[in-house]
């Protein structure tokens, strides 16, 4: 089977900090693919070089056997990438509904469009109000972001990277700060989403991470240590030296 | 506001506007003519301070051109009739902008505004060192007065205040509306979403420099065409009109009318005007008062006369809602 992403010998320096030091990384179309290691080591500084915010120092990434790597993140995207961010990256002053259109609009190839007013493109609304009906945000569609509670937020971080439809889905710490029941909803909504398409997602919590993972991968000192499903990886003793620590012993006892 | 509502006061100041030259007299004919002229111009900036969030100290130097244009056209090529001399000086002004603006596609914030103060200057000394074409410092002028036939109407001669007035009325209308339909667009949209957030729309897959680059495209034509109408009130051409205080001018007037709306900048175009018009026929240190009163009025309503004008209607429960200046 041929990957939709592939990494390759992929290194990263910041001076002669080595933050990403040799990543080798395959993700299979429409599967479920966690990226999990300890702070630093380099998860969302992987996510960066994917979608071209920095540059690689070493190494190939391949989309769909297509190289991607020393393109700006707009191209990525177009290939059919999108992300999310780990510190909530919305349109703050812009309203709920115009957040989840400028990802419509952009995903339709019209940014650029000046002949015609954007409110006639009935395309365009109808999507953009599907999207907010997926997010459950409909109710607050004509508030700007920045007033949404924090949780809400999420899924509009969330809904701009889906509203895009892009056939691999990068979602960096979907659940990071959210409560336990956020955390629920979230993940729920996740999975709706990314029904029928290939996720690559970073995430802390591990109850999330062996509940919709297929398969995870272990990232250390910007390395992967391992590849496996997360039965494999709950007796992986180098992952559990590495990062898990007593996490399943905590469990089990 | 409702939309019928705005639909009313925006008929009912075209219809003011309208007549304005049968009532008001010359005097006041004249001033409104040269507040419509730079209405386009702050406009035109509206669309990349206001809506872009882009500060350009260059302005001038498109309404220049575009200003310069049509005085080459006047002076060196008669022949050539005056629609066809405006459409280059728009040309103009849209080519500069295009130019000029691919120069500037990486620069954001302080580094953007300097160095397109750095143009305007350059564009300034052309004008100002190159004497056997621009003729330097003392301008260029001396064209024959022209004549324009309306169809239907008759033959005018441009030096006719009322119908110069109607002429600039005329093109501020379509130069205006053209630009608030412009921020209507998607593309006027793409423009808002990266003054919000470059970064996420970067990521969203939208082409930043190309979004930037038509936009300079197009507030590049709007302020040509400005420098153009300019050039016929004036009867002359200048280097002081691409030089940076016509490029402060511009700032200047849309602080005061509210940089952040449209409406705001013609309100500033309007008041800035007439405060020069009347403080400088009553002192010769005009600009010491206007100094005071900009101070005034950014530190008390830093949205400008809109701002206040919104404050004040939604006090009279006229508007509701509690928009951002």
């Amino acid at each position: 089977m041929i990957p939709v992403l592939r990494l390759k010998g992929v290194a990263k320096n910041f001076g002669r900090f080595v933050v990403i030091d040799d990543v080798n990384l395959e993700v299979f179309e429409g599967e479920r693919h966690a990226l999990i290691g300890p702070n630093g080591a380099g998860k969302s500084t992987l996510f960066n070089l994917i979608t071209g915010r920095y540059s690689l120092t070493k190494g190939v990434i391949d989309f769909k056997e297509k190289r991607i790597d020393g393109h700006p993140p707009y191209k990525i995207n177009r290939l059919g990438i999108a992300r999310s961010f780990q510190i909530i990256n919305i349109f703050k002053e812009m309203t709920v509904y115009e957040n989840v259109r400028n990802a419509i609009v952009a995903a339709r190839r019209c940014s650029l469009q000046f002949t015609r007013r954007l409110a006639s493109m009935d395309g365009v609304r109808r999507e953009t109000e599907y999207i907010l009906d997926r997010i459950n945000l409909t109710s607050f569609r004509n508030e700007p972001a920045s007033t949404l509670g924090y949780g809400q937020q999420r899924a509009l971080e969330i809904g701009l990277t889906i509203a895009q439809d892009p056939e691999l889905v990068l979602l960096d710490e979907p659940g990071a700060g959210l409560t336990p029941e956020e955390t629920k909803e979230i993940i729920k909504l996740i999975r709706e989403v990314t029904a029928q398409k290939t996720l690559l997602i970073v995430e802390h919590d591990m109850d999330v991470v062996f509940n919709l993972a297929d398969r995870i991968s272990v990232l250390n000192r910007g390395r992967i240590v391992a590849t496996e499903t997360p039965e494999e990886i709950k007796r992986n003793k180098v992952v559990k030296e590495a990062y898990l620590g007593g996490f399943f012993d905590e469990k089990a006892g | 506001m409702s939309p019928a509502v705005k639909t009313f006061f925006i008929l009912l100041v075209l219809v003011l506007a309208a007549l304005f030259p049968l009532v008001m007299g010359k005097f006041h004919t004249y001033l409104l003519t040269e507040v419509m002229i730079y209405a386009i111009l702050t406009v035109s900036y509206y669309l990349l301070l206001g809506h872009t969030g882009l500060l350009s100290f260059g302005h001038a130097a498109y309404f220049g051109i575009g200003g310069y244009v049509t005085a080459f056209c006047f002076l060196y090529a008669p022949s050539i009739p005056l629609p066809v001399a405006f459409l280059l000086a728009a040309a103009s002004g849209l080519v500069s902008g295009l130019i000029i603006g691919a120069m500037l596609l990486r620069l954001t914030k302080i580094y953007f505004s300097f160095a397109t103060l750095a143009f305007g200057q350059m564009l300034w000394a052309i004008a100002w060192k190159w004497r056997s074409v621009t003729g330097g410092d003392d301008g260029l002028t001396g064209w024959s007065a022209r004549k324009v036939a309306v169809p239907l109407l008759g033959s005018f001669s441009l030096g006719n205040v009322t119908f110069l007035y109607y002429l600039v009325f005329a093109v501020a209308i379509v130069s205006i509306f053209l630009c608030w339909y412009f921020t209507k667009t998607a593309l006027g949209n793409t423009l808002a979403s990266i003054k919000s957030n470059p970064i996420r729309a970067n990521f969203l897959g939208i082409n930043i420099g190309l979004a930037k680059l038509m936009l300079f495209g197009f507030t590049g034509l709007i302020a040509g065409v400005s420098g153009s109408l300019f050039i016929l009130f004036k009867k002359m051409a200048s280097p002081n009109f691409l030089d940076l205080f016509t490029s402060f001018d511009v700032v200047v007037m849309s602080v005061i009318g509210g940089y952040t709306n449209l409406l705001g900048s013609m309100i500033g175009a309007f008041v800035y005007v007439y405060l020069v018009e009347y403080l400088s026929s009553f002192t010769d240190r005009w600009q010491l008062i206007m100094g005071i009163f900009f101070v005034l009025l950014i530190l008390f309503y830093p949205g400008g006369m809109a701002g206040m004008l919104r404050q004040f209607s939604k006090r009279v429960g006229f508007v509701k809602g509690d928009r951002a200046p």
